[in-house]
């Protein structure tokens, strides 16, 4: 049976469609589909991401093994920062993309799995990491869009405004809460950690001290869109497909110096031998539908690779999907034909992000 | 695949081919530039650059491609492909002998 959040009840309440993900029954959807994504393109989405798997540990205890488990630097994360990277299994395959945020003493580590949570924990969790699981004890909260630092900023003073991307600071609101910068939809974003007892307290007060900033609710059905068409890496979708983090582009989440990781000589080995395929933003033409996972791309009539996951992006009004493709025609400005369910569809490949999202727009030091 | 498509094509990486090697260069990055996906993030998330390397990427561009940013003009440094697609749209392919 699913597991829920500490908020299931209040989201029901609100009319919340339940899904599993991650043995957790999450939030899906609040409202239709278009309008949670404009939330979260033109103001903020407020969304309950407590089902991620958490882990404590102080950062004595936990910060080398965790070094030699996951792929990034781990060693060197300095106090206030996190590091985003990923766990991986001995044949260097993605399990888990995990944030790890190093606050004073403690250490954290949010993971997203694409494999069964427990083979995350025993992986992450084992009897020397000086981790413990705390999935069931902490809230986590996500707060993107371009106006996503109303709150934060109302809530915790205007210092917030200067965390730099990838950091944790430690605030006080009706008790202890983390705030940590970091986002997936290619806006601003923040997560708010805290006692999983305060969930209802919490969500009621960042909703509404963002009532001002328009902010709503969302659910996690949404993010799949804004990852996707915010070209953020979804493990959910593309990892789980392709699971290879080099032909997904993730070098940047692994440290090839380092000298022990979980993985690192498959990993490396297939560095070496040189990566066949990428992945590549496709767009149907406008006026078109229809392009799902598995079908086959071609240019100029000869198959380069298939789709690997696909979603509707509202700000382009248009079809757009990732295809895992050969990298001699990896390349976007190119005219390609989807081949989906007997019929052909004009498309084309992609720079990505394909627009520029609100908040790069948006000058912190000037709100 | 076509003449056309690999004419299109060979424009494209050798802008991609400079861009990665100036970025590399520039900001001393601990990467190949076959660890580089074009479309990685540059700012923030993926290679997570800070205000100072978005400016010594602005003259990287100015310098090798002898093409000007706006100043404030981050959104061309979204990604490794929207620098090439920003050169392209400003005349360096053409500077370079390519008809894309």
């Amino acid at each position: 049976m699913s597991r829920r959040t500490p908020l299931h009840p209040r989201l029901a309440q609100a009319g919340a469609v339940f899904v599993d993900r991650d043995d957790f029954e999450v939030c899906g959807a609040l409202a239709d589909r278009e309008s949670e994504y404009r939330t979260v393109r033109e103001h903020a989405g407020l969304a309950d991401f407590s089902h991620l798997l958490k882990f404590r540990g102080r950062v004595d205890d936990a910060l080398y093994p965790l070094d030699e488990t996951l792929t990034g630097n781990v060693a060197n994360l300095r106090f206030g920062r996190v590091l985003h990277t990923l766990l991986t299994d001995a044949e260097g395959r993605i399990l888990a993309d995990c944030l790890v945020a190093c606050d004073d003493e403690d250490l954290f580590v949010l993971a997203e799995p694409c494999a069964p949570s427990a083979a995350v924990h025993e992986r992450l969790c084992g009897p020397d990491s000086g981790l413990t699981n705390v999935t069931d004890d902490l809230v986590v909260l996500s707060l993107d869009g371009p106006t996503a630092w109303g709150a934060p900023r109302d809530l915790f003073g205007r210092d917030v405004l200067g965390m730099p991307y990838l950091s944790i600071e430690p605030h006080e609101l009706d008790g202890p809460v983390h705030l940590i910068r970091a986002g997936k939809t290619a806006e601003f974003g923040y997560l708010v950690m805290a006692d999983a007892a305060r969930a209802t307290g919490l969500w009621d007060r960042l909703l509404d001290a963002g009532a001002r900033h328009g902010t709503g609710p969302v659910g996690l059905d949404v993010h799949d869109d804004l990852r996707l068409d915010g070209r953020f890496f979804n493990v959910h979708r593309e990892g789980r497909v392709v699971g290879d983090p080099l032909e997904l582009g993730l070098q940047w989440m692994i440290d090839f110096a380092k000298d022990t990781f979980v993985g690192r000589d498959a990993i490396l080995g297939r560095r070496l031998a040189g990566v066949t395929h990428k992945l590549l933003g496709v767009a149907l033409a406008a006026g078109q539908d229809g392009m799902a996972q598995d079908d086959d791309v071609l240019l100029d009539g000869e198959s380069v690779g298939r789709i690997v996951t696909t979603g509707w992006s509202y700000t382009m009004g248009r079809r757009i999907g990732l295809a895992r493709v050969v990298c001699q025609a990896a390349f976007s400005g190119l005219d390609l034909t989807v081949r989906h369910q007997g019929g052909e569809r004009d498309a084309v490949s992609l720079s990505m992000p394909p627009f520029v999202p609100k908040s790069l727009t948006v000058r912190l030091d000037e709100v | 695949m076509n003449a056309t498509t690999r004419r299109k094509i060979a424009v494209r990486a050798e802008l991609i081919r400079r861009v990665k090697d100036d970025l590399i260069g520039r900001l001393s990055l601990p990467y190949q530039p076959e660890d580089l996906h074009e479309d990685v993030s540059l700012l923030g998330s993926g290679l997570g650059l800070d205000s100072l390397d978005a400016l010594e990427v602005v003259l990287g561009i100015e310098q090798e491609f002898g093409v000007r940013v706006e100043e404030g003009n981050v959104s061309v440094l979204r990604s490794i492909n929207t620098i090439v697609d920003y050169l392209m749209a400003h005349g360096a392919a053409t500077a370079q002998g390519g008809d894309a």
